[in-house]
């Protein structure tokens, strides 16, 4: 008796004979197993005790008087009531908010120009990706540090602006109660541009070369290339990246603690910096852990706010037809 | 016997083993009698990393090894930053060291009173430890009518001056009021100098500074303030000590009696001013003197109350506590003992710079206490205010605080009342 057997890959690339059904037989085992759904059982009760489980423990502090040391009481919403009428962490989100969508948008409007800039064309561009690139991997704490240096009232970036004739511009940039944040902004994106870079390199080489000298053919100009082929095509680099830069945004904490410690007098403070004060300065162990709830809820929010606007609506569209 | 009882039996026969095993442990457990527990040779000693110079700790356990050659004594030092919040998850976790460095009074995580109330502390009434307090410091050391740190050296809070620079610009001696401050500041600035030093950005520094002239204007004339702030008698926006206090910082840097962009100044400020001759004085711990000095040869550092003052605040720099979950209680009293001992009570403040809580002799202090010797031979000290200070927060908003009144963030008002309720 001949047997017709028909082998497909299944979602998981395991290779699956289908004939059993068809020919009314008990249907065989795959030829190729990669492995069982419960082998992943350790990594998941891993996964959920150190990550789930002692996040969710740190959060139940929010509730507490816990000073870090001792016994604590449960004290219900105390310390969320507390965070209501609390004008320093008001203060402290709103720089966050500004930290961040500041840094959102200029970090990848200008890691989008140098990536077109550097994607073709231009012969030294793999040296300059490199040199670009490299602040990403150097330590945000250390990098806070030696921008400290630069910044101070002595140091060289006042000492070059009065080499040039701009007394005038001369200020402690750290100790400004304006320009502080400025500052902290300006080494934030100076660090992230190659981030961004890298994103938007990785999405332009999925754009086929074709269909721009096609349009360049047809007389489009370069914005118009730009605008209606190739930002389309990026459009899942966009998302990376901009999701990758509110995040990173909101979660400041190295660079502000290395320059200012938040100062002066909460001119730079964020909210990282508030928890970390309340927890640790000032052993407010409960009120830094219902801060940090807030915190949490506000990341996800504004991760999934702008997930949801850069989503791709094309692919979207085509998925439902 | 069907396949599923054989199975069930192959799967329990490992777990009834195991239980027989473990029952006859315990049982052999209670029937035999503990051995008397003796006492390990080994103790550890956590404190924070010294950031410049030789560590004290170090010192002072090469000292006890060297006496008492049969024992060993492991320092662990970690960074200063991390050090308190360090030491108090180990001590919840029940493996911190068995002596470690404690700060006095109460305020910090690693204060003294903080960590005796909470039972981490052991009672240290049967060692010296209470001779090693200095008169006027015992309520930073004493819980309910018991000792539970020994003091290890002592030092003094003032503004550390460079008189030779003084006197190269015309200003023949330290100034005697506040009023003949202001003027020196003039001098001060005419020659290109500025008065005093202040790392603005710093609030260890802008506290520090602020507590040096608390005494001329809050512990000199009260020096129960911290006792009345306790019972809710006073307040700091209240009292007329602390607004003048403060409000000096504003009158000085219009007076030009501190650097360019005060507000920025951090330590490295400090140490370039004084040592490159920028700057006369500056408010920093009187240890400083001498590393100052050492970097400096023509400067001449010398240790004075902040200018007008009749008092200075000296009180116990560093201080050592023992685990109450120790394994070595003896011993750890011991190295104790031997810290406050004739051999012992000089070795630490040998390294640290600062004065011995045990046999100091004011008379015979060193040329750099010259400007406060006879305020503590009289006996005209207080002790640090922060550390009776009932919460940390406290003296950080004090801290931030005064670099707000320099950019004009925060008024002297502002200031002392985030203090009141932080407190």
């Amino acid at each position: 008796m001949t047997h017709t057997q028909d082998t497909s890959l299944d979602s998981r690339g395991t290779a699956r004979v289908e004939s059993g059904r068809k020919s009314g037989l008990r249907p065989r085992k795959p030829l190729v197993r990669y492995g069982s759904w419960w082998w992943a059982i350790p990594g998941l009760l891993a996964v959920l005790s150190v990550h789930y489980v002692a996040t969710s423990i740190g959060g139940a502090y929010a509730f507490t008087d816990f000073k870090g040391i001792g016994s604590f009481n449960w004290i219900g919403f105390d310390n969320f009531v507390k965070i209501v009428g609390d004008k320093k962490v008001f203060g402290s989100i709103g720089n966050t908010i500004f930290l961040a969508i500041s840094f959102l948008i200029i970090t990848n409007v200008v890691g989008l120009i140098f990536a077109l800039a550097l994607n073709r064309g231009i012969k030294s561009r793999y040296i300059l990706r490199t040199l670009l690139f490299l602040p990403v991997v150097l330590s945000p704490l250390a990098v806070s540090y030696i921008f400290r240096f630069i910044f101070q009232v002595d140091g060289p970036f006042n000492s070059v602006l009065g080499a040039i004739g701009l007394e005038s511009w001369q200020r402690p940039w750290l100790a400004d109660p304006t320009w502080a944040i400025f500052t902290i902004l300006a080494v934030m994106v100076w660090q992230n541009i190659g981030m961004a870079m890298i994103i938007y390199l990785a999405g332009l080489a999925t754009v086929p070369i074709e269909i721009e000298e096609a349009a360049a053919i047809d007389g489009a100009s370069a914005w118009q290339r730009f605008r209606h082929i190739t930002f389309p095509l990026i459009q899942p680099a966009v998302a990376i990246s901009t999701t990758l830069a509110l995040t990173t945004g909101l979660r400041v904490f190295d660079q502000v603690q290395g320059m200012t410690r938040g100062g002066p007098f909460g001119a730079t403070d964020t909210l990282s910096t508030v928890i970390y004060r309340e927890t640790f300065a000032n052993s407010h162990f409960g009120y830094g852990a219902a801060l940090s709830l807030i915190f949490t809820v506000i990341v996800i929010a504004a991760a999934a706010l702008q997930l949801f606007i850069t989503r791709d609506r094309n692919a979207a569209a085509a998925r439902k037809k | 016997m069907s396949q599923h009882t054989r199975i069930a039996r192959r799967a329990l026969a490992p777990v009834a083993v195991s239980f027989i095993a473990l029952s006859a442990l315990v049982l052999s457990g209670c029937s035999t009698p503990a051995a008397p527990a003796e006492e390990p040779t080994e103790l550890t000693l956590a404190a924070p990393l010294t950031e410049t110079g030789d560590s004290p700790y170090k010192a002072l356990a090469d000292a006890f090894m060297k006496a008492y050659p049969e024992y060993t004594v492991t320092v662990e030092e970690t960074s200063n930053d991390t050090y308190g919040q360090n030491l108090t998850t180990k001590l919840q976790a029940g493996n911190a060291a068995d002596i470690f460095e404690l700060a006095p009074g109460r305020g910090q995580d690693r204060s003294v009173l903080t960590l005796a109330e909470a039972g981490y502390l052991l009672p240290l009434d049967d060692t010296n430890a209470a001779t090693t307090i200095p008169a006027g410091n015992e309520d930073q050391f004493e819980s309910d009518g018991k000792v539970y740190a020994q003091g290890l050296d002592f030092a003094v809070a003032g503004i550390v001056a460079n008189l030779a620079l003084m006197k190269a610009d015309g200003i023949d001696e330290y100034p005697t009021s506040y009023d003949q401050l202001l003027k020196d500041c003039a001098t001060a600035k005419s020659n290109g100098h500025s008065f005093f030093v202040i790392a603005g950005a710093m609030v260890p520094n802008t506290g520090f500074f602020s507590m040096v002239m608390a005494g001329d204007t809050v512990y000199g004339p009260d020096p129960t303030f911290n006792t009345e702030r306790f019972d809710d008698k006073v307040t700091f926006a209240g009292d007329k000590g602390w607004n003048e206090a403060l409000g000096r910082f504003l009158e000085m840097n219009e007076a030009g009696c501190f650097q360019e962009a005060p507000e920025a100044g951090t330590f490295d400020t400090i140490t370039n001013n004084l040592v490159g001759e920028l700057s006369y004085a500056g408010a920093i711990p009187s240890g400083a003197a001498f590393g100052l000095g050492g970097a400096n040869p023509n400067a001449q550092f010398v240790v004075y109350p902040f200018p007008g003052a009749d008092i200075v605040s000296a009180s116990v720099n560093y201080s050592l506590g023992i685990n109450s979950k120790t394994d070595s209680p003896t011993l750890a009293k011991k190295f104790l003992d031997f810290a406050s001992s004739a051999d012992g009570a000089g070795v630490f403040p040998g390294v640290s710079g600062n004065l011995a809580v045990v046999g100091a002799d004011f008379g015979a202090l060193p040329p750099q206490y010259d400007g406060v010797k006879e305020l503590l031979t009289d006996g005209k000290t207080y002790a640090l205010p922060n550390s009776g200070w009932e919460s940390g927060e406290v003296y950080n908003n004090l801290g931030t605080g005064v670099q707000g009144l320099f950019t004009g963030q925060a008024t002297v008002k502002d200031v002392l009342e985030s203090m009141d309720s932080a407190w």
